[in-house]
């Protein structure tokens, strides 16, 4: 029976090369890193104005209050009375999060919303699907159905969605359920 | 002269994707639209230009035990590079590729001519190689993409093409179309190609990526054969 003959020069050899690939993926990092936050930040930006396209003025809320859904990354005050979250849904299932921004109602309605990443099945819908939400509240939003053949993003955005409505009732002063 | 047949060898007669059969994957889900065809071609001829070159640099190297980790290692630390670089300066092309950008790792065609040639050919050929094989993955992808978005989609390359509205064929668009489409483009590789092509090898151990792992006296097939020998 042959058996695998490891020895000091196969884990030097693989170590090496992992070290390298490492180090080259660490340097095109460093300089791929501030265009590629800058890309997100313009399509956050682009986002918000597809949301609510009247939008005159923005403020970002800073510190999100305590309780704040870990999928919500952002919240913005538009026009000084409608709020904007920017969601990201972090699922085993996905190769790449999948990025929400919802316009919200101080009363918790949505205004608007759009899909703005979507790595998985195009099946999805990413402009059609998240449309059938908008002027529901959080309990109208829970009773809509999973989209069958991709019920794990359906879910997901379900559940990204509850969390944009937590965010803003304790942003109101509620308390998260 | 060789190193002109080692490039043009993966345009026609060892077509990664029309007469390997490999990178199926990609193929038919990247093939609905010519732009998406494109992308995912060159995406992925870069890492096998790259992956090939470095395999190849360090072949008398990387010992044998461990040399398929290895090549892992390298196309994914190309592949991750290359994503880089695409959702820094091409991100719209970076989201319509999505994960199957990432999903070129796994892409058969690269691990396989970084065992099948990259390991056994200088730096320069494997090089070419890698070119000669990303070109025909590509001319493959562009091939099917074409039918299927003209036929299915009435468009070329996101352009409408307007006498095709009404004669339309929708499935074309779709997984079953993409497998009826692939099957056609291999019978026609096949008649044009009439005996020029490579022919099957037998299944036998040589040439196996674990043939120096392989328990070859418990082998089923080993144990067939020597019984029909006897």
């Amino acid at each position: 029976m042959n058996k695998p003959k490891f020895n000091v020069k196969s884990i030097i050899a693989l170590t090496a090369i992992c070290l390298i690939v490492t180090a080259l993926l660490a340097v095109t990092n460093h300089f791929t890193s501030p265009v590629i936050a800058e890309t997100r930040e313009k399509k956050v930006e682009d986002s918000l104005r597809a949301v609510i396209p009247d939008m005159y003025s923005m403020r970002e809320v800073k510190p999100l209050p305590d309780g704040t859904p870990a999928s919500v990354k952002k919240v913005y005050v538009i026009n000084g009375e409608i709020y904007a979250v920017v969601l990201a849904t972090t699922s085993a299932y996905s190769s790449g999060d999948m990025g929400i921004t919802v316009g919200l109602s101080g009363e918790g309605e949505i205004l608007g919303i759009k899909l703005t990443s979507y790595f998985e099945s195009k099946d999805f819908g990413r402009e059609t699907y998240p449309q059938q939400y908008v002027g529901l509240d959080a309990a109208g939003a829970e009773a809509v159905d999973v989209f069958a053949g991709v019920t794990y993003s359906s879910k997901a955005f379900k559940a990204a969605l509850q969390d944009a409505f937590t965010v803003v009732k304790l942003l109101e002063g509620g308390e998260a359920n | 002269m060789k190193k002109l047949k080692i490039l043009t060898n993966g345009l026609l007669k060892e077509n990664p994707v029309l007469v390997l059969v490999l990178g199926t994957c990609p193929t038919l889900a990247m093939s609905v639209s010519v732009i998406n065809a494109v992308a995912m071609g060159l995406a992925a001829m870069a890492v096998l230009i790259c992956s090939n070159a470095v395999i190849s640099l360090l072949r008398k190297i990387i010992p044998d035990t461990v040399r398929i980790p290895c090549y892992i290692v390298v196309i994914a630390g190309f592949v991750t590079l290359v994503q880089m670089l695409m959702e820094a300066y091409l991100p719209d092309l970076y989201e319509m590729l999505g994960v199957y950008l990432a999903l070129i790792v796994v892409n058969c065609i690269i691990l396989g001519r970084a065992e099948m040639f990259a390991n056994k050919h200088n730096v320069l050929e494997s090089a070419l190689d890698g070119l000669g094989m990303g070109f025909g993955f590509t001319l493959a992808l562009v091939a099917m993409a074409t039918v299927r978005e003209v036929l299915g989609n009435a468009s070329f390359a996101g352009m409408k093409i307007g006498f095709l509205e009404n004669y339309r064929i929708p499935i074309l668009t779709a997984p079953p179309g993409g497998f009826l489409v692939f099957g056609c483009l291999i019978a026609l590789v096949a008649y044009i190609t009439r005996g020029k092509a490579p022919q099957r090898k037998s299944f036998d151990c040589e040439g196996c990526p674990s043939a120096s792992f392989c328990r070859k006296d418990q082998c089923p097939s080993n144990i067939e054969t020597e019984t029909e020998a006897k």
